[in-house]
């Protein structure tokens, strides 16, 4: 018996020892990969495992501790990561480093010369720094070249095949071809300033190509001179290149903004007027959504609560399906069902009612699956606190004279909100963010006229905020998107601990 | 004994699962995101060229979220080395700085000049073309046996017959957008952009309430009110296929439909309005290099042995139904042949505009449609305010 | 015997009758979608528009198309659905009971603190971070491919850790009901934490797990944006939300028989795991949330 347990208890060490070294090995190839964050994840994951299980951790702890590192590393590092994006210009045109953007725009100002022909060359590793170097040969003379330097080499250090092929070079090493691939990254970005007007450029393992360079930067002076209209151009506050006419360079960079995304909701116009259509219809729809299936599920629950009823089971079997079907094919069976033209509910009325493209009629479709889905659920749970009420406290009243409808309100209801209460507030919460059904069913259509066609009169904020980020026909704002999903976060969380406070103080009092 | 044996044995399980599965060093590895459910006619395509240069090509299909992570995977060098979007996206993938210019790796020759200015932008040229799609005009040639109308009162007359008779319910069946309706649109005289011969001339002329469209702005209206158009603005393809609509407007994907369906049709161009021209727009569905690729020699490399071969723009066209960009492939398609007759009309029709002011464009210009469509506004008064709002968010 | 029999049809007419006609609309309402699918299913016309509640043109068309697309695999969607919905459910649940049992029966600093965290962290909208995962999913995967895109277990991992919070309030709300009497009585029989946990509080606890299982396990099977972003758009990685929005993909070329037939299909079980288990669902459901 002992044995059996000491078995075990080895057997459980052995498990976190091996978990431990897994992790620290992983660790270490994060290390290796330059990826130091995922390391230190890793490692400090490795360290906790250790003290949690081996080295006599709290029992609390062992309990929390995999679903609360699952819950750090893949639900809040990337919410303050894309948090974080809330306070940058993160948008189409600012995804690049400043560095990345400079060398793009004098990339794409390069002019391709067309009178030199592409030169030969060769591909050689320099002796004293182990860089790579393009020599070739060039207005009758021999030069070694790559990004940094560009200098002549003497002929007497050349050596030559009798074909006239470039055999040795003292100084450099001439690079095997099989070897070539290992060297393409350096080889492709590989610039050789001859002179202001000529820069040679790999353009495969063979030759180079001749261009004319069309701007150049000024690391000192932070600024980029147009060569052909000698304009200059500086950095502006949003991560741009921009001449004193206000002409752009693109791309842009991504910068700090600060507060000007959180600013912009109050006091850019474009955003601000969208967004309060968009935060009413956020709490109408989600509050209609849970009263309207709560009540229904109530009525429901009440009705059928009857033991004598011998059928009734047959009726939750069939009421809970929209819960067992998967939404997310139902609600499209539903789009499809809503369609104006030919659509089976417009045919089954003989109606002919925009269901999905009008304001109204669309909230009203929206609201109808809602409570199509989410009814079963209100019915379930009511059911479960109706049957849990000990039926003393009914038969009390009922013997006190109560009326029917004064046991319902007086007795039964409390009882039951008390004990559904915080569901409720789970399911307030959950319609706040009740992104697919709006997503799949309307797509937050119709569009307003005046939000650049990124919010419509059925979108809640959780849609209009995907739609910033991802679907923008504008360009995609993350930084923005982001600033509005931190609202949106703190409205939600606000919102739920108040309503689950409001029930503690609510049982408090009963 | 056992328990040691055990532990030595999860943790060299362990150790080979985590140090196994290592990256391989790939010396030859071409990364490619083309659209969803293309990926095989791609891997297809590109397996030849693969063997001989003993190249993986890794064909992957992009995910339908925005531009899939590409703009910031490209700056952290971990993005595909080449990519397949279509032309209109042009400027703003360079406005980002994630593209690189093709100017060296292009055969221009190989390509007609409006596909080769879809892809091109702030003098350069950013992607290698693959296929051109465009909408056309389809004829129901059970109830119009005479066939597809030669000129729009043909059309107009020949819907209204078959709708007065009750024959027909609607005369062409349409998403009442800017994509479906531009012909329509050109017709009657408006226009996105001032464009020339089949080049944009200025994004600072717009032309959504052009003198010419506000005087024939009420033909739309009318033609609402007839029928010829249906205002529920459900795209219903059935109507076409049951022969309850004589014309319908669609696409290269919609002939798999048609076919199903079984229904007799013909495909041909739009016809013109007021004698001037009925285009609608084409897209290019173009490749693009990333400009973080850590593989350009070999993609350039691929751009010009595999994507511009006429070969490739065959094979790429025939499994999507569309008409290839390749000047060589487009000659061997049988010019009677449903592909045949799209690319007929689409050698008239005019590039989709590629600058990034289009988002602002779709936006109005669609808005405004569906306000007429809905019967909200009349087309004139739609339009008005459309041209008003654009050049305003555009800061003309 | 005449008279009492008359009653009794008076009052199956007065308190039984009204009740079957509210059952029988709830009902065609419930059933309402799902009547129209099947109908669509079988309907090799492809319209759901013009959809006659007997299709005229009946036929098994629509699966077999789902079962010889080669680009398209139905099969392959199932299994992949079913994986990582059972697997993350099942961590869900595990997971969830584990730092419940933990906040409900050991006292510690800080334990309110850590139960209102993980619910509020929890309300951050995942979705809006997609971009974040897939970043850093794609970069997991250079140094470990299993964790890389495209494949399952970063995606069981991502819901999993995302569902904490929910699953942990109501489990110990549950656990909180369990009269401490009975684990202090096994305490003093010598019985270790793990051993209270595994032979008294679970199996106490049989009706909420179920619930909490069955409700992850569907939350999973309908997410379809961040599974798309992780396992990307391949024929062959796709789950099934995500695969059958392909058939309707597109506002120009949408395919509503194989959609439909697709989706019956997936619902048949789902429905029937359903009826088996709804003891358990009024029970678990309330259980979960009462604080006793």
């Amino acid at each position: 018996m002992i044995g059996k347990k000491r078995f075990k208890r080895n057997l459980q060490i052995l498990l976190v020892i091996s978990i431990t070294i897994l992790l620290a090995v992983a660790a270490l190839k994060f290390l290796q990969n330059g990826s130091w964050l995922f390391a230190s994840f890793a490692g400090i994951t490795a360290i906790l495992v250790a003290r949690t299980y081996w080295l006599g951790g709290s029992v609390h702890s062992k309990y929390l501790f995999p679903g609360v590192i699952l819950l750090i590393f893949f639900h809040i590092y990337p919410a303050i990561y894309s948090g974080q994006v809330a306070f940058t210009n993160d948008s189409n045109g600012h995804q690049l480093s400043k560095g990345q953007a400079i060398s793009a725009i004098l990339e794409d100002s390069l002019i391709p010369i067309e009178a030199q022909s592409p030169i030969n060359y060769v591909i050689t590793i320099g002796n004293s720094d182990g860089k790579v170097f393009a020599v070739f040969e060039y207005a009758g003379s021999y030069w070694a070249g790559n990004s940094q330097s560009f200098n002549k080499l003497n002929r007497d250090n050349l050596g030559f095949s009798p074909e006239g092929k470039l055999l040795a070079i003292k100084g450099y090493q001439i690079l095997d071809e099989s070897l070539q691939s290992d060297y393409s990254q350096e080889l492709q970005t590989l610039s050789i300033h001859v002179n202001s007007k000529l820069i040679l450029s790999p353009s495969d393992f063979e030759y180079l190509e001749a261009y004319q360079p069309g701007r150049i930067y000024s690391e000192k002076e932070d600024q980029i001179t147009d060569l052909t209209t000698k304009s200059l151009y500086s950095p502006n506050d949003n991560g741009q290149m921009v001449n004193s006419s206000g002409d752009i360079l693109y791309p842009g960079w991504k910068i700090n903004v600060g507060f000007r995304n959180f600013t912009s909701i109050i006091n850019n116009s474009e955003v601000r007027r969208p967004l309060l259509a968009v935060l009413l219809w956020t709490f109408i729809n989600a509050i209609l959504a849970v009263f309207l299936s709560f009540i229904m599920g109530l009525v429901l629950a009440l009705v059928f609560n009857l033991a004598e009823m011998k059928s009734k089971r047959i009726y939750r079997t069939v009421f809970i399906t929209p819960l067992a079907i998967p939404s997310v094919l139902s609600i499209l069976v539903w789009a499809g069902l809503f369609q104006t033209s030919n659509g089976v509910i417009n045919r089954l009325f003989h109606s002919d009612i925009p269901w999905l493209t009008d304001a109204y009629w669309a909230k009203l479709a929206i609201l109808l699956v809602e409570v199509w889905i989410s009814f079963p659920y209100m019915f379930l749970i009511t059911t479960g606190a109706i049957q849990a009420i000990s039926s003393e406290v009914i038969e009390a009243a009922d013997i006190d004279g109560a009326s029917n409808f004064q046991s319902f309100t007086q007795i039964k209801l409390p009882l039951v909100l008390r004990t559904v209460g915080p569901l409720l507030v789970a399911a307030g919460a959950m319609a706040l963010n009740n992104f697919g059904i709006i997503y799949l069913l309307t797509g937050g259509g119709p569009t307003f006229s005046n939000s650049n066609g990124n919010a419509g009169a059925t979108d809640i904020l959780i849609s209009y905020t995907y739609k910033l980020a991802f679907n923008s026909q504008e360009g995609n704002n993350y930084g923005l998107a982001s600033a509005l999903s931190i609202l949106n976060f703190v409205l939600i969380g606000f919102l739920s601990i108040y309503g689950l406070k409001r029930i503690k103080t609510m049982e408090g009092m009963n | 004994m056992k328990k040691q044996r055990l532990g030595v044995g999860l943790l060299s399980a362990a150790l080979l699962v985590f140090g196994s599965i290592a990256p391989a060093q790939a010396a030859g590895t071409l990364t490619i995101w083309v659209n969803s459910g293309e990926e095989a006619a791609y891997k297809a395509a590109s397996a030849d060229w693969a063997a001989t240069n003993g190249v993986t090509v890794n064909i992957l299909a992009k995910c339908g979220l925005g531009d899939c992570g590409l703009s910031k995977l490209g700056p952290a060098g971990t993005g595909p080395d080449l990519f397949v979007a279509t032309h209109d996206n042009t400027g703003t993938l360079v406005k980002s700085g994630v593209v690189t210019s093709l100017n060296n790796v292009i055969n221009r020759s190989a390509y007609p000049a409006a596909a080769v200015e879809g892809v091109s932008f702030n003098f350069g040229t950013w992607g290698i073309p693959i296929s051109i799609s465009n909408i056309a005009l389809a004829t129901n040639l059970e109830l119009v046996p005479a066939g597809a109308p030669k000129d729009w009162e043909t059309l107009e007359s020949t819907a209204t017959k078959l709708i007065s008779s009750g024959k027909a319910e609607v005369g062409i069946v349409t998403h009442l957008d800017g994509y479906f309706l531009q012909p329509f649109f050109e017709s009657i005289g408006g226009y996105v952009f001032s464009n020339k011969n089949g080049k944009y001339t200025s994004t600072k002329n717009v032309g959504l309430y052009s003198k010419d469209l506000a005087k024939n702005a009420s033909l739309m209206d009318k033609w609402l009110a007839e029928k010829l158009f249906d205002k529920a603005n459900t795209y219903d393809g059935s109507n076409f296929n049951n022969g309850k609509a004589p014309f319908a407007i669609v696409g290269p994907w919609s002939i798999a439909g048609l076919d199903k369906a079984g229904v007799k049709y013909e495909i041909s161009g739009v016809p013109s309005i007021k004698g001037g021209t009925a285009r609608a727009f084409s897209g290019v569905s173009a490749m693009y290099m990333n400009r973080f690729s850590k593989n350009k020699f070999l993609a350039k490399q691929f751009l010009t042995e595999v994507v511009q071969s006429k070969k490739f723009g065959s094979a790429i066209s025939a499994a999507n139904n569309t008409y290839p960009a390749n000047i060589d492939a487009a000659a061997s398609i049988d010019k009677k042949s449903v592909s045949g007759k799209f690319g007929a009309y689409g050698a008239l029709c005019l590039p989709m505009p590629n600058v990034a002011e289009m988002g602002s464009v779709w936006t109005y210009w669609n808005g405004a449609f569906a306000d007429w469509a809905s019967g909200k506004s009349k087309f004139g008064e739609a339009m008005k305010l459309a041209s008003k709002n654009l050049n305003s968010a555009l800061g003309n | 015997m005449q008279i009492t029999s008359r009653k009794k049809v008076r009052r199956w007419f007065t308190k039984i009758l009204w009740r079957h006609i509210v059952g029988i609309i709830v009902a065609i309402f419930s059933l309402f979608p799902l009547i129209w699918m099947i109908s669509a299913a079988f309907d090799v016309t492809n319209q759901l528009s013009t959809q006659q509640l007997i299709p005229v043109h009946k036929g098994f068309d629509n699966f077999n198309a789902l079962f010889s697309n080669e680009e398209k695999p139905y099969l392959v969607w199932v299994r992949n659905s079913l994986v990582v919905a059972t697997t993350a459910a099942l961590l869900q649940t595990l997971l969830g009971s584990a730092a419940a049992y933990s906040l409900s029966r050991h006292k510690f600093k800080g334990r309110a603190i850590t139960l209102n965290a993980i619910l509020i962290v929890q309300m951050f909208p995942q979705l809006l971070a997609a971009t974040t995962l897939f970043l850093i999913v794609n970069s997991l995967g250079d140094t470990f491919p299993l964790l890389g895109l495209g494949h399952q277990l970063p995606l069981i991992l991502i819901f999993t850790g995302a569902a904490l919070g929910v699953n942990t309030w109501m489990l110990k709300g549950f656990f909180d009901t369990i009269p401490s009497d009975i684990d202090e009585a096994a305490k003093i029989d010598g019985a270790s934490h793990a051993v209270i946990f595994t032979k008294i509080i679970i199996p106490l606890a049989t009706p909420v797990f179920v619930v909490i299982f069955l409700l992850s396990f569907i939350g999973i099977l309908n997410e379809y944006l961040i599974s798309s972003v992780i396992l990307g758009l391949d024929g062959p990685k796709m789950t099934l939300a995500v695969g059958l929005q392909q058939f309707i993909y597109g506002s120009y070329a949408k395919n509503w028989g194989p959609f439909t037939a697709g989706a019956l299909l997936a619902t048949i079980p789902v429905l029937t795991l359903f009826m088996v288990l709804q003891k358990y669902l009024v029970t678990g459901l309330v259980a979960g949330s009462s604080k006793g």
